[in-house]
C-alpha cells in the first residue's frame, strides 16, 4: 500500500501485538505510552501498524454468520427436512407484491445447529433464507467462502450439510461464486433445473420454470429435477437424467422443457446485471417484464396473454426501467394503461 | 477506499483566554504525535472520520486547559483525553450498531465504483478463503476476538488455550490475512486493474 518496504512477518507479528494490546479498553496509560515510543521509533512500524489495521478492518467484512453468539440457546434443525421452497420461500415475494410496496432488505432465518462447533470444524450446517427488495440487489458470503449476488426481488435458501451445499433458488437472477470444496458439491435448485458446480462462478435467471444459466468461470453440469415429468423424454440411453455442461462463457437456457444452448452473450453481455444492466435475447416478453419487476417500483403486468409471444432483445438499465417502457410502445404494438396507481399495464395497441 | 488517517488540520488557538504559552506548546505535542493519535483512535474505532473527530476534541479539550504542564503530561493528557472520548462514543454508538448491523449483507460496500467492488470482492474471498483455513482453533479465537466484545481472557478461556496463546493465535490470523491482501493486490495490479 505505502509501497516504500515490504513488512517482513516479524514486524508485522510485532504490530499486531502492539494493535492486540493497545485496543482493548484495559490499556493502561503505561501500554500507550510504550506503544507511542515504539510506533515513532522507525516509520517502519508505522507502517507496520497501518497494514495491520488494513488487515483487521477487512477481516471485519468478511461475513461471520451466526456464530457469534454460540452461547446462545439455538434451535434443533430438522436434518432431514431441506424443504422444497415452492411455499415457504416465495412468500416474502408474493407478500410484497400484494402490498405493491418495496420490501426493504432480507428476510434471514438462521438456524444453526452449533456455531461453535461449527467454526472449530465439527459441523458445516446451514440453513437460512436470504432474499432481497425490489431494486435491492445486494450480495452475501456463505460460511464456506462461496459468494452470492442477489438481484433485486430475489430469495434463496442456502441448505448446506457436511456432504453437500444446496441453494434453493426463488425466482430471481443470482450470480455465484463458488468456493472450492471437492467433497461438498455445490448444488444450486431453481425450479425444474439442478445446478453443479465444484468451484465456478455463475449465474442462474429464473422466472417459473425458465431457467437461464451463464457461466463465468470453470464449468456447470445441468440437469433436471427427476420429479418433473415433462423433461423425461430427454433421459439417455442408460436411463439417467439429462445432464448438459457448460463451460465458461457459455449460457444456457431451459425453456421450460429442454436445454438450449444460447449463443455466447459475449464478455461484455454476461453477467451484466450484476453492472445494473438487464440484457435479454429472445426473451418472452413476460420473462422481460418478470426481469423487471425486480427494479420498477410499479408493478408491470401484461394486459393480454397474447402479448407472451412478442420476444424482446435488448439491454434496460434497472434505474430507467420507465425509458424502456416508452420505447417498448414503439418497437411493439402495445400502449400503456396507467389507470391503476399500483401497476402498469401493457396492452395491445388497438 | 478510506482516507488515510494521519491528517487532521490543527484546530484554530483560542483567541484569547488559556494561557499564552498554551498553544505553541500543543502546537508542537500536535505535530509530533497527530499521526500516532490517529492511528491508536483508529484502532479502537471504526473508520477514520470517527478517529480524527475524536482527536479535533481532544485538542480543543487541552486547549481549554487552565494552565500548561510539561509537555509530558500534556502528551499522556492527550492521550487519555482522547481514548476516554473514544469509550464514550463507542458505548454510544454500541447499541445503535447492535440493532443496526445486518447479520447477512455486507453493508457499506455499496458506496464503492464498480471497479473497487470487483476488486474488494477478490479481497474479500482471499481473506474470507484464508480465515475458513485456518487451524480450528485459531480461527475460533480470531474470529471471537475480531467480533465480539469479549475480553482476550474470555476468548482463552472459550478456545480453552491461555491468553498468551490467544494473543498468538490473533496475530497469525492477522498475518495470514494481511498476506492474502498482498497476493490479491499483485495479481490485480498484474492484471493493471486500477489501484
Amino acid at each position: 500500500m505505502s509501497g516504500a518496504e515490504p513488512i517482513t512477518p516479524e514486524l508485522f507479528e510485532e504490530a499486531a501485538d502492539w494493535f492486540i494490546r493497545v485496543r482493548t479498553a484495559e490499556a493502561g496509560a503505561d501500554v500507550h505510552a510504550a506503544w507511542l515510543a515504539w510506533v515513532e521509533k522507525d516509520s517502519a512500524h508505522r507502517a507496520a501498524f497501518s497494514a495491520v489495521q488494513e488487515a483487521w478492518d477487512v477481516s471485519g467484512t468478511v461475513q461471520t454468520f451466526a456464530w457469534l453468539t454460540p452461547e446462545e440457546p439455538v434451535e434443533p434443525k430438522a436434518a432431514s427436512s431441506p424443504g422444497r421452497f415452492s411455499h415457504v420461500a416465495r412468500l416474502p415475494a408474493r407478500v410484497a407484491l400484494a402490498a405493491g410496496i418495496a420490501i426493504v432488505g432480507l428476510v434471514a432465518a438462521l438456524t444453526i445447529p452449533d456455531a461453535a462447533s461449527r467454526w472449530l470444524g465439527n459441523s458445516t450446517e446451514v440453513h437460512k433464507r436470504i432474499a432481497t427488495g425490489r431494486g435491492e440487489p445486494q450480495s452475501a458470503v456463505l460460511p464456506d467462502g462461496s459468494r452470492l449476488e442477489l438481484g433485486g426481488l430475489t430469495g434463496v435458501e442456502v441448505v448446506f450439510t457436511s456432504r453437500r451445499r444446496l441453494i434453493l433458488a426463488d425466482e430471481g437472477e443470482t450470480f455465484y461464486k463458488v468456493h472450492h470444496d471437492p467433497n461438498r458439491p455445490f448444488i444450486v435448485e431453481a425450479g425444474p433445473v439442478r445446478v453443479t458446480a465444484i468451484g465456478t462462478a455463475f449465474s442462474v435467471r429464473r422466472e417459473g420454470n425458465e431457467v437461464s444459466v451463464e457461466v463465468v468461470e470453470g464449468v456447470v453440469d445441468l440437469n433436471t429435477d427427476p420429479d418433473v415429468q415433462s423433461v423425461t423424454e430427454l433421459h439417455d440411453a442408460a436411463g439417467r437424467t439429462p445432464r448438459v455442461r457448460a463451460k465458461a462463457g457459455q449460457r444456457v437456457k431451459f425453456d421450460g422443457a429442454r436445454f438450449l444452448q444460447a449463443a455466447d452473450p459475449g464478455a461484455a453481455a454476461r453477467m451484466a446485471w450484476r453492472r445494473g444492466q438487464l440484457r435479454f435475447e429472445e426473451e418472452p416478453l413476460d420473462v422481460v417484464i418478470a426481469s423487471l419487476n425486480r427494479y420498477s417500483t410499479r408493478r408491470i403486468v401484461l394486459g393480454d396473454p397474447a402479448l407472451k409471444k412478442l420476444r424482446f432483445t435488448g439491454t434496460v438499465y434497472d434505474d430507467s426501467v420507465e425509458d424502456w417502457l416508452q420505447a417498448v410502445q414503439i418497437v411493439f404494438p402495445v400502449e400503456l394503461g396507467y389507470s391503476d396507481p399500483e401497476r402498469i399495464v401493457i396492452e395491445p395497441r388497438h | 477506499m478510506p482516507g488515510r488517517p494521519d491528517v487532521i488540520d490543527p484546530p484554530a488557538a483560542p483567541e484569547a483566554g488559556g494561557t499564552a504559552s498554551a498553544a505553541p506548546t500543543l502546537a508542537r505535542l500536535f505535530q509530533e504525535h497527530n499521526a500516532s493519535l490517529l492511528q491508536l483512535l483508529r484502532a479502537r474505532l471504526r473508520s477514520n472520520d470517527e478517529a480524527r473527530d475524536v482527536a479535533q476534541e481532544a485538542y480543543v479539550r487541552l486547549l481549554q486547559l487552565d494552565r500548561v504542564d510539561t509537555i509530558g503530561y500534556l502528551r499522556a493528557y492527550l492521550f487519555r483525553t482522547a481514548l476516554n472520548l473514544a469509550s464514550n462514543r463507542l458505548r454510544h454508538t454500541a447499541m445503535r450498531e447492535a440493532t443496526y448491523r445486518d447479520p447477512v449483507f455486507d453493508v457499506g460496500a455499496d458506496d464503492l465504483s464498480p471497479d473497487r467492488i470487483a476488486l474488494a470482492q477478490e479481497e474479500l474471498s482471499a481473506v474470507a478463503a484464508v480465515l475458513q483455513d485456518l487451524p480450528p482453533k485459531t480461527r475460533y479465537a480470531f474470529l471471537l476476538h475480531r467480533f465480539t466484545d469479549l475480553k482476550l481472557e474470555e476468548v482463552a478461556k472459550r478456545v480453552g488455550v491461555s491468553d498468551r496463546m490467544v494473543r498468538s493465535y490473533i496475530v497469525q490470523a492477522l498475518r495470514r490475512c494481511h498476506e492474502a491482501l498482498d497476493v490479491a493486490r499483485d495479481a490485480a495490479s498484474s492484471r493493471g486493474d486500477p489501484p
